[in-house]
């Protein structure tokens, strides 16, 4: 029997889809007993082929040390089997240490805040999904939204306006049908600087401020990308009297806008508005479940605003007290100028409550020589010897928790000053961020492919485990021709935009997204720039300390107020004098150990990046990129890009389905 | 120093489980830590007289390993830090190795086995560097044919066949 069925499987031809093809014959051709004789024939054969599922796990574990971010979900979709295989908790913990940091932590700490079981495997998979769509490029869909309405026809041709909710007059009749017949509302088709300044995204929402004429400029679009659903709010016209919209801020529950001194807030689901009235014109908004933060730079001060409920300035006395002894900056000269102090706002990914403030302490106006009169007693030495500060500090329901640590990255090079940006840019959904973007440009003769360079250098910030990390990286400077705008970072990966073309009138204009791997998963929380720190504040020539990987602040935060009592930072700042070989003392301490959270003595080691290798390309229609000349503002997450042009925006879909076509974009005006 | 290289040059028998003996200078076997804590613990004077069963490999795979070990007699051994340092982690393999790796499945499958149960881990290395270098860069299809067997065998034909069971087969 067997024989025969070997002699009828040779007979099938040596081409494979001719073979497979007779092979359906042939199995048709079977009577039913020797199809079930074949059966069970197949179920005695052990295909002892696949070494890899065959491994034990523990050798399985030493191989995937070696695949790439690439490999993952391919690995995962070979077979059931091999998704089984891989996706075992051993081999499943190291994948995901590697290639998706933060991505345990977040499970973990989501099981206990909301109490279900995660689906460890399938949330993985997922993951590796994007992130092979994101990395190769593989975008679902792109689409492109003008931020205003097209001449050609008044409709609008992707999004609905929700029927159930948007602004009416009191009449009865449509706000929105007043705007739409407003004469002059094309006039606007110019460029608009200040498109990119009023959106805000959100977990797959975009809320923007359609650029009419100033005195119809009281409607805020809340857009929502995935159920292709545009609801449209009004602040009330009284409020409007000679003002505008000036801040816009969505967060996942509400969408708030500042006009003046007056924040509007409307709930996204109940479209219930709620008013509150500020003691200064807010400098930044950010919101977050109930709470918006409020940044004013004028006077000096962050609030918070629980909807609904009050106004309360968050108490910042030690956060600066602590700050300003870190930056030696004389308190006088933080007393004259308020411009010193810039904040960020940084939410916990699963506690609405709780809140990070990255407050930074600058000393730009004493480089730049823009001293006040006050400020002559400060000789020029004692200022070079003053230092950029910056600080995260915890804050739950508006109470000053703890200081989490400080680092400020030393300039690389002494005598160039680095541009240093206080950044708030989530780099994944695990609540990691970007808290400062240094920026050096460095010559380099002796490398004859790319003599310009700039030398960025990133900090990080975990906000589960509240540890700091340190990336740098060598860009190559744009040339004329080819233009870098704005990297944007996701899940260890740099977006780049390029815009191509440029200053060749002949060639359309072009731009193409790369990425590049640029942040080691691994490396993400070696704090070089702690270390630096350390050193010059402690005055110690080297600190070995066990490489922790993870740090939980909260459990920290426990064990220093069970054996401390309360948390002073002022007070640990002066237990900071420790002579050196007593340094050890330090880590011993539980209260202090966080807030040097020092893991490695490596010195710098830059990765250079990626020149242009450009691992996918997105060509578009150079017409459109005519029209949008410049990425004012971009936004990601685990679903969308959106790179907001001062024309409109311009969304990457990761996996709803978005129009492909484009619309027609008229020409600028000269 | 005379004493050292006697040891070093000194025969030991390894005996596979299929009942062959090879017979390797003593720097060659202790490559392998388990050979090496093994004549650690039994003393010098049992080694030359006895022959050290290996019980888990057969006779081609442990032929292969030694031949490994005999070329990789001299290196240094690896430094924890290198190992731990997951940014150098690169699938690079040298040249001789790559050679020596261009085995059957099958055998690479056992010597990878061998080699995690002798303790040879730069072996080991070399052969998970090897299985990983098959997977990389490979789409779904690619890979899945590369660690299944081709269809040109009848058994080959075989495994096409159980496609075709769910669907016909009542």
């Amino acid at each position: 029997m067997e024989a025969t069925l070997v002699n009828h499987l040779q007979a099938l031809g040596p081409q494979a889809s001719l073979r497979k093809a007779n092979l359906r014959n042939m199995i048709q051709a079977l009577t039913f007993d020797e199809i079930r004789e074949l059966k069970e024939h197949l179920e005695k054969v052990e295909f002892r082929t696949d070494i890899i599922a065959r491994l034990p796990v523990e050798l399985r574990m030493l191989v995937a040390g070696y695949v790439d971010r690439a490999d993952i979900y391919n690995l995962l979709n070979v077979s059931k089997q091999w998704r089984r295989i891989w996706l075992q908790q051993d081999v499943l913990k190291l994948l995901a240490g590697r290639f998706l940091p933060g991505f345990l932590k977040y499970t973990s700490l989501k099981e206990q805040i909301t109490l279900a079981t995660q689906d460890l495997q399938q949330l993985f998979y997922e993951a590796a999904r994007r992130l092979r769509v994101r990395s190769r490029g593989e975008f679902q869909s792109v689409f492109y939204h003008a931020g205003y309405f097209e001449e050609s026809d008044l409709q609008e041709t992707y999004f609905t306006l929700d029927p159930d909710y948007h602004p009416r007059r009191d009449d009865g009749q449509s706000r929105w049908l007043d705007i739409l017949n407003y004469p002059d509302a094309f006039k606007c088709l110019r460029r608009q600087d200040n498109f990119a300044r009023l959106i805000s995204y959100s977990t797959g929402k975009l809320a923007w401020v359609p650029m009419f004429p100033r005195p119809n400029n009281s409607l805020v679009l809340v857009d929502d990308l995935k159920t292709h659903l545009r609801k449209a709010y009004s602040v009330p016209s009284l409020a409007l009297r000679g003002v505008y919209i000036e801040k816009i801020s969505l967060g996942n529950t509400f969408v708030v806008v500042s006009v003046n001194r007056t924040l509007f807030a409307w709930h996204l689901q109940t479209n219930k508005l709620s008013i509150v009235s500020l003691p200064s014109v807010p400098e930044r908004l950010k919101t977050q479940g109930v709470y918006v933060y409020i940044v004013f730079y004028d006077i000096f001060e962050i609030s918070m605003w629980k909807i609904g409920g009050s106004l309360r300035a968050l108490d910042m006395t030690k956060p600066r007290e602590y700050l300003t002894k870190l930056t030696r900056l004389h308190p006088e000269l933080l007393k004259l100028s308020a411009k010193h102090e810039l904040a960020e706002i940084l939410f916990h990914p699963l506690i609405d409550t709780t809140v990070f403030i990255n407050l930074q302490l600058r000393n730009i106006e004493v480089y730049a020589g823009e001293v006040e009169d006050g400020m002559s007693a400060l000789s020029a030495d004692s200022m070079k010897d003053v230092n950029d500060a910056m600080g995260i500090f915890e804050f739950h329901d508006g109470q000053y928790i703890c200081l989490h640590s400080f680092s400020v990255p030393e300039a690389m090079d002494k005598y160039s000053l680095p541009i240093s940006r206080i950044s708030q840019t989530k780099i994944n959904s695990y609540g990691q961020h970007i808290i400062s973007v240094e920026e050096q440009k460095i010559i380099s003769p002796d490398n004859p492919e790319h003599p310009r360079q700039n030398l960025i250098s990133l900090t990080c910030f975990d906000v589960l485990t509240a540890s700091f990390s340190h990336q740098t990286y060598y860009s190559i400077r744009q040339d004329f021709k080819f233009r870098i705008i704005q990297p944007g970072f996701w899940n260890g990966q740099m977006t780049s935009w390029y815009l191509t073309n440029r200053g060749d009138p002949e060639a359309s204009r072009g731009l193409m997204v790369t990425t590049s791997d640029v942040i080691q998963a691994d490396d993400q929380l070696s704090s070089d720039a702690l270390f630096h720190q350390a050193k010059e504040v402690l005055n110690v020539e080297s600190v070995k300390v066990n490489r922790r990987k993870t740090l939980n602040a909260h459990a920290a935060l426990r064990e220093a107020r069970k054996t401390r009592g309360s948390l002073d930072s002022s007070q640990l700042l002066s237990e900071w004098v420790y002579q050196r070989g007593e340094i050890d003392d330090i880590f011993r301490d539980p209260s202090l150990r966080y807030l040097l959270d020092l893991s490695d003595t490596k010195a710098y080691s830059p990765v250079t990046v990626p020149e242009p290798t450009i691992m996918q390309e997105l060509q578009w229609h150079g017409t459109v990129f005519n029209a949008l000349p410049d990425i004012g503002a971009q936004y990601m997450d685990d679903d969308f890009m959106v790179s907001v042009h001062d024309r409109g925006y311009v969304v990457w879909s990761f996996g709803t389905d978005l129009p492909t076509g484009l619309p027609h974009i008229p020409d600028i005006e000269p | 120093m005379a004493e050292n290289k006697d040891k070093a040059t000194q025969k030991i028998t390894l005996t596979s489980n299929d009942g062959s003996s090879i017979e390797v200078d003593r720097c060659v076997a202790e490559r392998s830590m388990l050979i090496k804590n093994l004549i650690d613990d039994l003393g010098d004077d049992s080694v030359a007289t006895q022959a050290i069963p290996i019980p888990n490999v057969n006779d081609p795979v442990l032929r292969k390993v030694v031949e490994w070990c005999e070329k990789h007699r001299s290196d240094p051994p690896q430094s924890t830090e290198e190992e731990n340092d997951s940014r150098k982690k690169t699938t690079d393999i040298e040249e001789w190795d790559q050679k020596f790796m261009q085995v059957d499945q099958e055998m690479l499958f056992e010597i990878i086995l061998a080699a995690n149960y002798l303790d040879i881990k730069a072996l080991l290395d070399v052969g998970c560097k090897t299985v990983a270098n098959m997977i990389k860069g490979k789409s779904p299809r690619r890979s899945a044919r590369r660690s299944t067997s081709r269809t040109t065998s009848p058994r080959g034909l075989l495994s096409l066949w159980s496609f075709f069971r769910v669907s016909f087969i009542p």
